[in-house]
């Protein structure tokens, strides 16, 4: 096999989060649609929850992608930390209101309340668990408006269990939670995703005995896959390129996952 | 960029860290088999298995028939028999004459064989009597239909839910996500006053089950004693125009002429 296969295969499992790069597994796809329905639904706040790594960001991208041309859907990536900056943002993205200085939640409120919007936004927020206490309290307070419906997404730990416990208990919301892939759904991920990429003689190289192996290192955590896979095509494309005879390029071996698990830092030496 | 060169060493080092546990558990038991091997070449003692004797008693069966006047029938064997005989003197003369009083004797008794100085063991076996079970017969007794009961004695069941047991159907609920659970604890807490978790519990019934009239009844009282009339007036108009239900309807004219607050 040649070295640009290689080098194309290992592009495909770039760490980056882009709608067009979703994958569809029949698992995932029924979550995805349960989201997608409960966004629907007149709830004030719904939770993706789960560890670092199991697409969560990917789903929210998704969800701006495909409701975004016939809803008032808005996205935020990278959490806005400061109150007033938060505010700014939303009145001005929301309302269409551009405030200058600095502004509170009781002033933001108020300009809330005099816009009669037709339809109420809906506002995906990501990395939720880097808000501010004061700041969760004050979306949760914004979300009882009913004027804006808030996805967050959570990272799975016991710390944010508890604070989305403290704020939410009593509040009528949707959780959803998303977990690492099973070995088939490993599988088949890495298979689609080089498949959609058109790399079909990379997707043979990967069998049961391969992913299995993958899967052990990796615990069928999506991230950690494409760092995995990433090096391991990178490796490959280094031997080919030196034209070592060390290597057989026809098949995946045990010893090149290792040594890009070891690179990855995903196993220690 | 990757070091392909130091990869590779960094991995040779992980192979052999991973493999140094297999040896250490082969080496382990490479010596315990030495050991034992050399440990069972050491000892001479020839110990033999113990040969238990086993005494098998059984039990005779007496068969008594009270019709037959005959005698019970003992197989027996005796402990030790020892024929005496008598020593004859050669000087004795011995006249021999048959005599028939022999049938006036002869009776049942058979007289065992056994042989001369033998020992022969008691033997019994034990064998429990067969035991023949009755099949039991129930007497079936005439059924008396007594129209004239006087003592009746009632059962008054009085029901009062406690915050416990609606804690109890909860749980149920959190398991198996029915929408009945889900209603029946909406209805609870509207009747007692908590119009907030009234609606709550009713919008998922809603959730799951949008068909449940008496579940946007609920939703829709709730929302009124709440304060929000217009929504529950919204809503129940959007519920009146996919059921068509007239329940909805009563209560929808009843919001708004002022009837239910």
């Amino acid at each position: 096999m040649d070295e640009a296969i290689f080098l194309n295969s290992k592009d495909v499992f770039l760490d980056v989060v882009k709608a067009e790069d979703y994958i569809q597994l029949d698992r995932v796809s029924t979550i995805y649609q349960s989201l997608k329905d409960s966004i629907m639904k007149p709830l004030k706040m719904i939770l993706l929850y789960g560890k670092p790594g199991t697409g969560k960001s990917m789903f929210l991208n998704k969800i701006h992608n495909d409701l975004s041309s016939s809803m008032e859907v808005y996205l935020y990536s990278t959490p806005i930390l400061d109150d007033s900056e938060f505010f700014k943002t939303l009145a001005n993205d929301l309302l269409g209101v551009k405030y200058q200085g600095s502004l509170n939640f009781t002033q933001f409120i108020k300009i809330l309340n005099h816009n009669e919007a037709s339809e109420i936004p809906i506002v995906l927020l990501d990395e939720a668990q880097l808000y501010s206490t004061s700041l969760m309290e004050k979306i949760r307070l914004l979300s009882d408006t009913r004027k804006v419906k808030f996805v967050i997404t959570l990272h799975k730990t016991e710390k944010e269990d508890i604070i989305a416990k403290e704020h939410f208990q009593t509040r009528i919301w949707e959780t959803i939670e998303l977990k690492n892939a099973t070995k088939i759904e490993q599988k088949i991920y890495i298979q689609k995703k080089l498949m959609k990429a058109n790399c079909f003689d990379s997707a043979n190289m990967f069998d049961s005995r391969i992913v299995n192996k993958i899967y052990k290192i990796t615990d069928g955590n999506y991230r950690d896959t494409n760092k995995l896979l990433y090096a391991l095509f990178e490796i490959y494309a280094l031997y080919r390129k030196n034209d070592s005879f060390k290597v057989d390029y026809n098949r995946i071996s045990t010893k090149i996952i290792e040594m890009s698990a070891l690179h990855t830092g995903l196993i220690n030496d | 960029m990757i070091n392909i060169n130091e990869l590779e060493s960094r991995w040779m080092k992980y192979k052999v860290k991973s493999y140094i546990p297999h040896i250490f558990v082969l080496l382990i038991s490479i010596i315990f088999v030495i050991f034992l091997f050399l440990f069972d070449f050491s000892s001479d003692k020839i110990v033999e298995p113990e040969i238990k004797k086993v005494v098998i008693k059984k039990q005779t069966n007496k068969i008594i028939e009270p019709s037959i006047e005959k005698e019970e029938i003992a197989i027996k064997r005796e402990s030790k028999s020892e024929v005496k005989i008598k020593e004859f003197k050669s000087d004795e003369k011995i006249t021999l004459s048959p005599s028939l009083d022999f049938m006036d004797k002869m009776s049942i008794d058979t007289v065992p064989y056994f042989k001369e100085n033998e020992i022969i063991e008691e033997v019994y076996f034990e064998n429990k009597p067969k035991k023949i079970v009755k099949p039991k017969i129930k007497s079936i007794e005439p059924i008396i239909d007594d129209a004239e009961v006087t003592d009746k004695k009632t059962v008054t069941i009085t029901r009062r839910i406690t915050k416990s047991d609606i804690e109890h159907v909860k749980k149920r609920f959190e398991k198996s996500n029915n929408p009945a659970l889900s209603l029946f604890i909406a209805k609870k807490y509207y009747e007692s006053g908590d119009y907030n978790q009234a609606y709550n519990y009713s919008l998922l019934t809603n959730e799951i089950n949008n068909d449940i009239e008496a579940s946007w009844t609920i939703f829709a009282k709730s929302l009124v004693k709440l304060g929000k009339k217009k929504q529950a007036i919204l809503m129940l108009k959007k519920y009146i125009k996919h059921s068509h239900s007239s329940r909805a309807k009563i209560l929808h004219d009843d919001i708004i002429s002022g009837k239910m607050r």
